[in-house]
């Protein structure tokens, strides 16, 4: 089936709920946290710890794809029981494990990570360890609500986004795990066993609520159709939003701006003469 | 709440699951002024409020607005076989303000020839779709022009049944200055994979094997030898009563001459000196409007034999029927 529809999105069969994750948290010092690497995709708010990395060295947050490093746990694994316990729950090698933290009000920006996908070999798992309601991960400009100790695989290759809209840190178990049989069965099972629950709601869908609005609103749409600089364009929507009760994001007008233009570009391919 | 889309035109026509979806944006007033409609979009598609407020409706909604909002009735439709003037034409048309000119909309491209739908169902979607489009641009315009795309005067036959009272002409062109021009640069029409070559009674199989100059003769050839059809076979009946040929050879002046009278448009010198100041740009920069003919080189032999073979003698009956028309 994976060859019909590519899985884009499940949730695993694997329950780390119960596990006390903050004890583990509370053993990295703050000093143990770096920037994330990629500064161009976020404001500042991301940085993470590596506790499995190339030759050990927890200095080296960037998974390396490139060469054929060998992964190793690094000294501040050993601080974290409850981490290992989810680790030892896959049985398929592991490369690189991760703590991604973004502090609240913190914005990665929208972006790709180009093959990273499990058809490629290796599948880049999420596990929750401390969140929040307002925490809000997109996946090709669909929410997707990761509750604290569950797991999920999900396709990076596709484009997505995260925004940290509460007042507490977002914590990411990080695992790159290479697929092998049982993981690529735990996964293609999982998504034909997706559940049918409603999305989460999200600031997107508040976004959309507002654009219903604007488009039976003839005074709003004047305003809003005069401005033809993208920057103050979005400003003047998120203000209008916000003063109309509708609490969404620049980051949320500028996804559904990239999908407008992208349906544009594909209506025609050619002209003729 | 009732359906209110004025200021904005579809863009797009897609196809999700047998079920036409619209994508509508925002044009306000602005007229289309540029060659083609897809240049318009394009311009109007950029502005933020576009990017961000994009509606997408069903085919119901666009048959609902038609009935609400119906758009100007057409004045005239324009069929070309393609690099044959019928650009220029358009353009001298767009100088007048008392006309709104739809220059190959992807949207009626379409509606014409996505999806599977039966014929009925292809001319009610196709009448929405033109009444939608040809909304007024913020004036009170009497005259709304269409010029299809080339390959839609092989589908003349089902238009002629969505507006059976609408006038058309066909421009066509000496075939061999076409067909160098499209040996030179190929068109979508005659590029196979762009555009499906079953419009002119090919397989895919069939036109990729094909050598490019017979192809792209066959094309063009096919599509003189609809018109033609359309004309022979129909000698008497409305379809073929409305219908006139122009030749390349008489442009600019048969817009002036033939194809507005046809059409019904009043003269009207001020328009009419619009229209010619436009002619006239067009003569001094013609490469805008015939940019791949200009410097075409001419046909090679695989070429001339493939004008010989696919389209002298569909040029020579639409010569023959214009003689004819000309003298009635």
């Amino acid at each position: 089936m994976s060859s019909q529809s590519p899985i884009n999105t499940c949730r695993l069969p694997l329950d780390f709920t119960a596990l006390d994750f903050a004890a583990d948290l509370a053993a990295i010092s703050a000093t143990a946290w770096v920037q994330h690497f990629n500064t161009g995709y976020h404001d500042g708010g991301w940085s993470g710890v590596a506790l499995r990395a190339p030759d050990g060295d927890a200095m080296r947050l960037t998974p390396d794809h490139s060469a054929a490093p060998t992964y190793a746990d690094t000294p501040l694994l050993a601080r974290c029981p409850s981490v290992q316990a989810v680790l030892g729950a896959f049985a398929c090698p592991l490369e690189s494990v991760r703590l991604l933290r973004l502090t609240p009000g913190g914005q990665i920006r929208e972006h790709h990570d180009p093959g990273l996908k499990y058809e490629n070999g290796v599948a880049r798992l999420h596990v929750p360890l401390l969140t929040n309601d307002a925490s809000e991960f997109y996946l090709d400009n669909a929410r997707v609500a990761m509750a604290r100790g569950t797991c999920w695989y999900l396709n990076f290759d596709l484009p997505h986004r995260v925004q940290n809209l509460g007042a507490t840190d977002r914590i990411h178990l990080v695992i790159d795990a290479q697929v092998n049989d049982w993981l690529r069965g735990l996964i293609e099972c999982a998504a034909v066993q997706r559940s049918e629950g409603k999305p989460a709601p999200s600031s997107l869908d508040a976004f959309h609520k507002f654009r219903a609005l604007v488009i039976d609103d003839a005074a709003l749409t004047a305003q809003l159709w005069d401005i033809e600089d993208s920057g103050a364009f979005v400003a003047a929507v998120v203000d209008a939003g916000h003063a109309r009760g509708f609490a969404f994001t620049q980051a949320d007008v500028e996804a559904a701006m990239r999908v407008g233009v992208r349906s544009a570009a594909g209506h025609r391919m050619a002209t003729s003469g | 709440m009732a359906i209110d889309l004025l200021g904005w035109l579809p863009i797009g026509l897609s196809w999700d699951g047998g079920r036409a979806v619209i994508d509508w944006r925002r044009f306000g007033n602005t007229r289309l002024t540029e060659p083609f409609y897809e240049d318009s979009m394009r311009r109007m598609a950029a502005r933020p409020f576009n990017q961000a407020f994009a509606r997408l409706t069903g085919a119901d909604v666009l048959e609902a607005w038609a009935a609400v909002s119906p758009g100007i009735p057409p004045s005239g439709f324009i069929f070309h076989m393609s690099r044959c003037g019928s650009t220029l034409a358009a353009q001298m048309l767009v100088a007048r303000d008392d006309t709104v000119v739809l220059s190959e909309p992807p949207p009626i491209d379409a509606a014409l020839c996505g999806g599977d739908l039966s014929d009925n169902d292809r001319v009610s979607l196709l009448r929405a779709m033109v009444s939608a489009l040809g909304q007024p641009r913020g004036g009170d315009e009497p005259h709304l022009v269409i010029k299809f795309d080339c390959w839609h005067i092989c589908q003349l036959p089902l238009i002629a049944r969505a507006f059976p009272e609408t006038p058309w002409v066909f421009v066509y062109r000496e075939p061999r200055a076409v067909l160098a021009s499209h040996v030179r640069q190929r068109g979508a029409q005659t590029a196979p994979v762009l555009v499906d070559p079953r419009h002119f009674g090919m397989e895919l199989a069939e036109a990729l094997a094909m050598p490019p100059a017979d192809y792209c003769a066959r094309v063009l050839g096919s599509m003189c030898a609809a018109a033609a059809d359309v004309l022979a076979e129909n000698a008497g009946a409305e379809i073929a009563a409305r219908g006139r040929l122009v030749n390349y050879a008489d442009l600019p002046s048969a817009v002036i001459d033939t194809i507005l009278p046809h059409f019904g448009v009043a003269p009207d010198p001020h328009a009419r000196a619009a229209m010619l100041a436009v002619a006239q740009r067009h003569s001094k920069r013609p490469e805008q409007v015939f940019a791949s003919t200009l410097d075409a080189p001419p046909l090679d032999a695989a070429g001339e034999a493939a004008a010989v073979r696919f389209m002298d003698a569909a040029y020579a009956r639409l010569e023959a029927i214009r003689a004819g028309v000309g003298a009635r």
